[in-house]
């Protein structure tokens, strides 16, 4: 669970919480309709985005088995549904703890740095290109997040 | 060409099986711990370890060394089938088609939520028959009364079975460095059983790992 909601529980077992506990509250439900709509679009366009990516992928990296960039595909597919609930629940360990560490390792065992690289910066233009700015603002925290974990 | 909606048609993309926060679960209200697959959990405290090895030893004496190892390695062999089970199911994949890279990373993902600690392995001698098991961490580094020698029997008993059932083959895994004795971790060697009686007496005699890695490889 978000780790500021739940701190704020915590304190809520104590005292009644105070107008600044109640303001986080707020502003994590003030955004929650545009986060919803944009958990939608990544939903409902995820092929398509995706699409876009492998056949740019396979254009650039005409050496590399099919086999491995359809792996990569499907590890990228993980990463963005992880990263859009994560960002809907605007919890960040949701997609570190229970995707990226994990992930991160495997991209090591199976040396795909690179591979990823080439990737997810084929991903960042796609994104770029089909979401808003606002989108993106709610999005790429968590994305970053993946980038980091898992490009050389 | 690729085409990523049949790539994503399969029912489900498999991710880590043994993330802890879908790995463990349970109906705390009537006090049960499962993990995903219904399998029961418990959490026990680190006294009852200690308490196992006290009470073993009251009552085996010598004995209580073979006693712990024979307890670990009946566990490992339950804990093959049920890991193996579970993972080729998860990733719908036998055995045989699975990389070895993957299936231990599965297998240090399930240490690690199960809190037994940290497992790696050094495969820098697997070419002369040898493989160096690391835990770090370990719940079972624990000394018995009197004794100055590496500890972890059960440990020792899991790994020989899981290893030996995992490859087909009369391995043993043999305690060279441990945690009790103030060891970064719990080092052990896994190899054919009849090569490593060899060095028995050099862990009696309190050798370094390394050292008793090098006559090891000398032999």
């Amino acid at each position: 669970m978000n780790v500021e909601l739940k701190a704020i529980i915590e304190q809520a077992q104590d005292r009644y919480l105070k107008a600044d506990d109640l303001s986080a509250l707020e502003s994590f439900i003030n955004s929650l309709l545009d986060r919803l709509s944009l958990y939608r679009t990544l939903r409902d366009r995820e092929i398509s985005f995706l699409q876009l990516v492998a056949n740019q992928l396979e254009a650039e990296m005409p050496d590399t088995e099919t086999k491995q960039l359809e792996t990569a595909i499907k590890q990228l597919s993980l990463v963005c549904r992880y990263s859009a609930m994560a960002m809907l629940m605007q919890d960040q360990a949701l997609v570190d703890q229970r995707l990226l560490k994990w992930l991160g390792q495997v991209a090591t065992l199976q040396e795909t740095q690179s591979l990823n690289q080439a990737m997810y910066g084929l991903f960042t233009k796609v994104l770029n290109k089909e979401l808003s700015r606002s989108q993106l603002e709610l999005l790429n925290p968590f994305l970053n997040q993946a980038k980091t974990t898992l490009v050389a | 060409m690729i085409s990523v909606a049949e790539l994503l048609d399969e029912p489900n993309l498999p991710g880590n099986y043994f993330g802890y926060d879908t790995y463990v679960r349970g109906d705390l209200e009537i006090g049960l711990l499962e993990n995903r697959r219904g399998d029961r959990l418990i959490a026990i405290p680190d006294t009852l370890i200690s308490a196992l090895y006290a009470g073993i030893e009251k009552e085996t004496g010598q004995a209580s060394r073979l006693v712990l190892v024979n307890c670990g390695k009946w566990w490992g062999k339950n804990f093959y089938t049920r890991f193996l089970d579970a993972v080729t199911d998860y990733y719908d994949i036998s055995l045989a088609e699975m990389d070895m890279a993957t299936f231990l990373n599965c297998l240090q993902e399930c240490w690690n939520t199960h809190g037994w600690g940290k497992i790696d392995l050094d495969a820098t001698h697997q070419k002369r028959g040898y493989l160096i098991v690391k835990t770090t961490n370990s719940p079972y580094a624990k000394q018995l009364e009197n004794a100055n020698r590496p500890s972890c029997y059960v440990e020792a008993g899991i790994l020989t079975a899981f290893f030996a059932r995992l490859t087909n083959r009369d391995l043993e895994a043999v305690q060279i460095s441990c945690e009790s004795l103030g060891a970064d971790s719990n080092r052990f060697v896994l190899g054919l059983r009849d090569r490593l009686s060899s060095i028995d007496v050099l862990i009696e005699e309190g050798m370094n790992w390394e050292v008793i890695m090098e006559r090891l490889l000398s032999d």
